[in-house]
């Protein structure tokens, strides 16, 4: 009875999951390689041709040279903010998230105004239309990633390890090699996974700072599908896409199975280390300072931009934004175009989040008892994380073309948008839960059963509490994507579902200064909206006062 | 044990669903009136009123789908074709209108408003499938602060050592006046001399972007910090410079200059698409985009011209020229030289 039980909770665990991604991803991708004509000898033509060879190179190239400068200069800093208290960490880790959500056609203005010639840096920094500007936005989109997601998970390390590794005798060098570079391994696998697969893709940032002489597979997919019209080859290159998407989500997967630790968690009677003497205060805070500065160059330049026009500093361009200058049928009001980003990010947010939670649940409070469950769970794993590796045009065309099974109400409806974005999110939300949820120590999940505790009780008093940050951090990469995206919506999206990225990028489709006064300040907009966002959400991860902590060191003791 | 956070687990899935239900519904109270469905592209733009109208005599409600840009519209609605989301499509333009009539989207329907079409539209392609609506004319504009009107006397000069560095356009494989420009140079200097020309322009050190944004918010020097005085644009271009301008400009910063050949002329169409059971109504919503009160809407909302010979344009397009001098090409030489001249193109510009 019990077993059948659990086969049955097992199934609701894992249906949910793969039931979603099956209908909204596989599906509609399925459609796209069945309507355009797709054939294997594609793939190997593609793959014959130099061009496209060069093509594939450069967007492995740039996204790993990306990913790998993004963890040099995030892990610095991740620990830092890890393993020091100072005043304003909170505000700097809030900070340092905001670039992901800038539209890039925004982002590349910015970067214009500072790299181009007769730009702010244009004299020292010889960026500007060479890959390295490339490489710069994707390192500014994200850093962040580094500093949160990996920062957060060695904050909780309890510090044990680090004394216990100097007791020994162990150098700084040692401690860091031998102690916190293993145990790391799964966070940095997850952040490296997700910068790799976000620059793998990228569309807008090669399109816009490449000056069109590079060349991407997404943009290479962008420009056969909707100028050339060759379905077949650019289903082939989607291919190729997934395929190697697939790979790099198998080097994650191996790396999280071969380091998997149950760790000592930092507990709340330890206090973090200060910074001792003033001389290492203004060092931390130069560097950070500087980083903060780096990373918020192009949105100061943004909002600066937004009030300063010839007039000189007014609020024109934001009062511009109530009037429908030409009675247009499409004119929304920016509290429309509010309204929808919140609910779309909002909805999209929980969706991912509480799918992810249903995989990691499954897999970990089944996995001893079914080998079955663990091979379950990678494929989960595995087919979650292909929606970040693959085009978005490709996926918006799936989506299009899989209207047919999709009730037609549903179809460009907000739902539709909220899944879509709910998809591209879940792979962050797993990436950001799982290690998070592994790290709890099975003792303290038995302690709680042995005293009494339902499963609804152990996830509600012992689970949740000692997830809260990987949640936190879970959701506000969620929303922060669903803001930022721009390209899937735009095509499944009707005019009144337009979010704020969306209107932005209408007000830069025509000429005049008053349109990309709109679009500075649309930008401007969102940006702030996304900072308060996250600091709000910051503020609910604010550990309570009841101290899950101190239960656990008792645990530990006894 | 464990059911209990299944139970939570249901409840809060069947919530979800519950949630899409109500979306369902909600929307389907609308489909008691007729529904016509318009496909179109991102840069779709009228008035709320017009729509308004068509809506209260017909007795009909119109969903307008923007499904991307020109090419991801016709490229979706080729793959529908069997099953077409929409009703009615917009927006197909000269340098598309082969593959669309190839593919068999559209079924036939001419509407009794054609008579009222400019003489040169109507006679530019004819064929009973597809409508003209409305024209603009991809054009070189230029930053009347560092150029002179005479500087410009040829399409040739732009490869001038005068012009150096000067000019800006966009790769014909991702934006559509790009495509047009390489368009103009194929007609204007022929099959076996554009790709010389772009040479000269290659060696003057043209600039290509990727769309026509980054041309214009980020080289353009009259509309940014770029540096370039020379953009690919349309020629209504100067016109909202005026009408869309903070300072109320009386006169555009930009121009059209006058050259022979200059400007290629994108003709968008619109046409019922095969298949749809609203027939009657999507005829009747083409002869309403044909209308005078429509036609007379779209300058200002698209930044493009009407095809009707009475439209009157708003006073505005005093800054946007109308009679240029235009290359153009036939939409089936289009069709079969478009995919051979942009992969040449790419190969001596880009590769």
């Amino acid at each position: 009875m019990a077993s059948l039980k659990r086969t049955v909770a097992l199934g609701i665990l894992f249906g949910i999951p793969l039931g979603f991604l099956t209908f909204f991803f596989l599906y509609p991708l399925g459609m796209v390689f069945l309507r355009s004509g797709f054939q294997v000898q594609e793939v190997f033509a593609v793959l014959a041709d130099d061009y496209y060879r060069g093509v594939i190179w450069f967007t492995v190239w740039q996204a790993a040279v990306s990913t790998i400068i993004c963890l040099l200069i995030g892990l610095p800093l991740a620990y830092v903010t890890a393993q020091y208290d100072f005043r304003g960490k909170r505000l700097f880790r809030t900070l340092i998230m905001v670039p992901f959500v800038m539209p890039t056609v925004v982002m590349a203005v910015a970067m214009r105004a500072l790299f181009a010639r007769g730009g702010l840096f244009a004299g020292w920094l010889p960026l500007y239309e060479t890959v390295w500007l490339i490489i710069l936005a994707n390192v500014l989109y994200n850093i962040g990633i580094v500093v949160r997601i990996a920062g957060e998970s060695w904050e909780r390390l309890s510090p044990q390890y680090r004394e216990v590794a100097a007791v020994l005798g162990a150098n700084h060098w040692q401690r860091f090699r031998f102690v916190h570079m293993p145990l790391m391994v799964p966070a940095l696998a997850g952040a490296a996974l997700l910068i790799f697969l976000y620059c793998f893709c990228s569309f807008g940032v090669i399109l816009l700072l490449g000056g069109s002489s590079f060349s991407s597979i997404e943009v290479e997919i962008y420009r056969q599908t909707t100028q050339l019209l060759h379905m077949d080859i650019a289903a082939a290159l989607a291919f190729i896409q997934l395929i190697l998407t697939l790979f790099a989500g198998a080097v994650y997967l191996f790396l999280q199975r071969k380091f998997r630790w149950q760790l000592l968690e930092r507990g709340q009677n330890y206090p973090r280390r200060r910074l001792s003497g003033s001389g290492q205060h203004r060092l931390v805070r130069l560097l950070l300072g500087i980083i903060v500065l780096v990373v918020f160059l192009p949105f100061f330049v943004l909002v600066f931009r937004s009030f300063y026009t010839e007039n000189g500093f007014t609020l024109d361009r934001y009062a511009a934004l109530f009037t429908n200058t030409t009675g247009s049928l499409f004119f929304l009001s920016p509290f429309v175009y509010f309204r929808n980003s919140f609910l779309i990010a909002g909805g999209a947010a929980l969706l991912a989040v509480f799918l992810a939670m249903l995989v990691v649940i499954a897999d970990i409070s089944f996995r001893k008892r079914h080998k079955a469950v663990s091979w379950l769970a990678q494929s989960v794993q595995i087919i979650a994380s292909l929606p970040l590796g693959v085009s978005a045009v490709v996926l918006g065309l799936g989506y299009l073309l899989s209207a047919l099974i999709v009730p037609s109400p549903l179809f460009a409806s907000r739902s539709l948008i909220i899944i879509m974005h709910a998809v591209i999110g879940f792979p962050f939300a797993l990436a950001t839960l799982y290690p998070a949820y592994q790290r709890i120590e099975p003792t303290v999940l038995e302690a709680a059963q042995v005293l009494g505790a339902t499963s609804w009780q152990r996830m509600r008093y012992v689970v949740l509490p000692l997830i809260r940050q990987a949640l936190a951090i879970a959701v506000s990469y969620v929303c922060l994507l669903s803001l930022g995206e721009f390209g899937a919506a735009l095509m499944v999206s009707r005019p009144d579902n337009a979010t704020l990225t969306v209107g932005i990028s209408k007000y830069l489709s025509q000429p005049g200064s008053l349109n990309f006064g709109r679009a500075l300040a649309m930008s401007s907009i969102l940006a702030g909206v996304s900072f308060t966002g996250m600091l709000l959400i910051e503020r609910l991860r604010q550990p309570k006062t009841y101290q899950i902590g101190s239960v656990q060191h008792a645990v530990h003791d006894s | 044990m464990k059911l209990h956070v299944m139970g939570i687990i249901t409840v809060i899935a069947l919530l979800l669903a519950a949630g899409c239900t109500a979306d369902k519904q909600e929307t389907s109270t609308e489909v008691e009136i007729q529904t016509l469905t318009v496909m179109t592209h991102d840069s779709f733009d009228v008035s709320a009123d017009l729509v308004a109208q068509f809506e209260r005599e017909h007795q009909a409600k119109i969903e307008f789908l923007q499904s991307g840009d020109a090419g991801q519209v016709l490229n979706t609605a080729v793959l529908q074709k069997a099953n077409p989301l929409a009703d009615v499509l917009y927006g197909v333009d000269n340098s598309f209108l082969g593959r669309a009539l190839a593919e068999g989207i559209f079924q036939p329907y001419v509407s009794g408003e054609t008579a009222a079409i400019r003489e040169e539209i109507r006679e530019y392609y004819r064929d009973e499938r597809v409508t003209p609506i409305d024209y603009g004319d991809v054009c070189l504009n230029y930053d009347k602060a560092v150029v002179s009107s005479e500087s410009l006397p040829s399409l040739e000069s732009l490869g001038d050592p005068a012009h150096k560095d000067q000019l800006v356009v966009m790769n014909p494989a991702t934006s559509s006046p790009g495509l047009s420009f390489l368009l103009l140079t194929v007609g204007y200097f022929g099959e076996d001399g554009y790709l010389a020309y772009w040479q000269s322009l290659k060696d003057n050190g043209v600039k290509i972007t990727s769309g026509w944004e980054d041309a214009y918010w980020g080289e353009f020097s009259a509309a940014s910090e770029g540096e370039r005085p020379i953009v690919v644009s349309y020629a209504t271009s100067p016109a909202a410079e005026v009408y869309f301008s903070e300072g109320a400009l009386t006169e555009p910063p930009t121009a059209v200059p006058a050259i022979p050949g200059g400007c290629f002329r994108q003709i968008e169409y619109a046409g019922v698409l095969t298949g749809t059971d609203q027939a009657e109504l999507a005829g009747e919503f083409i002869d309403f985009m044909l209308s005078q009160e429509y036609q007379e809407d779209i300058p200002l909302k698209m930044w493009v011209y009407p095809v009707r010979a009475d439209a009157e344009l708003p006073e505005v397009f005093v800054h946007a020229p109308q009679t240029v001098a235009l290359t153009t090409l036939r939409p089936e030489e289009i069709a079969a030289g478009r995919d051979a001249w942009i992969d040449a193109w790419t190969d001596l510009m880009m590769r």
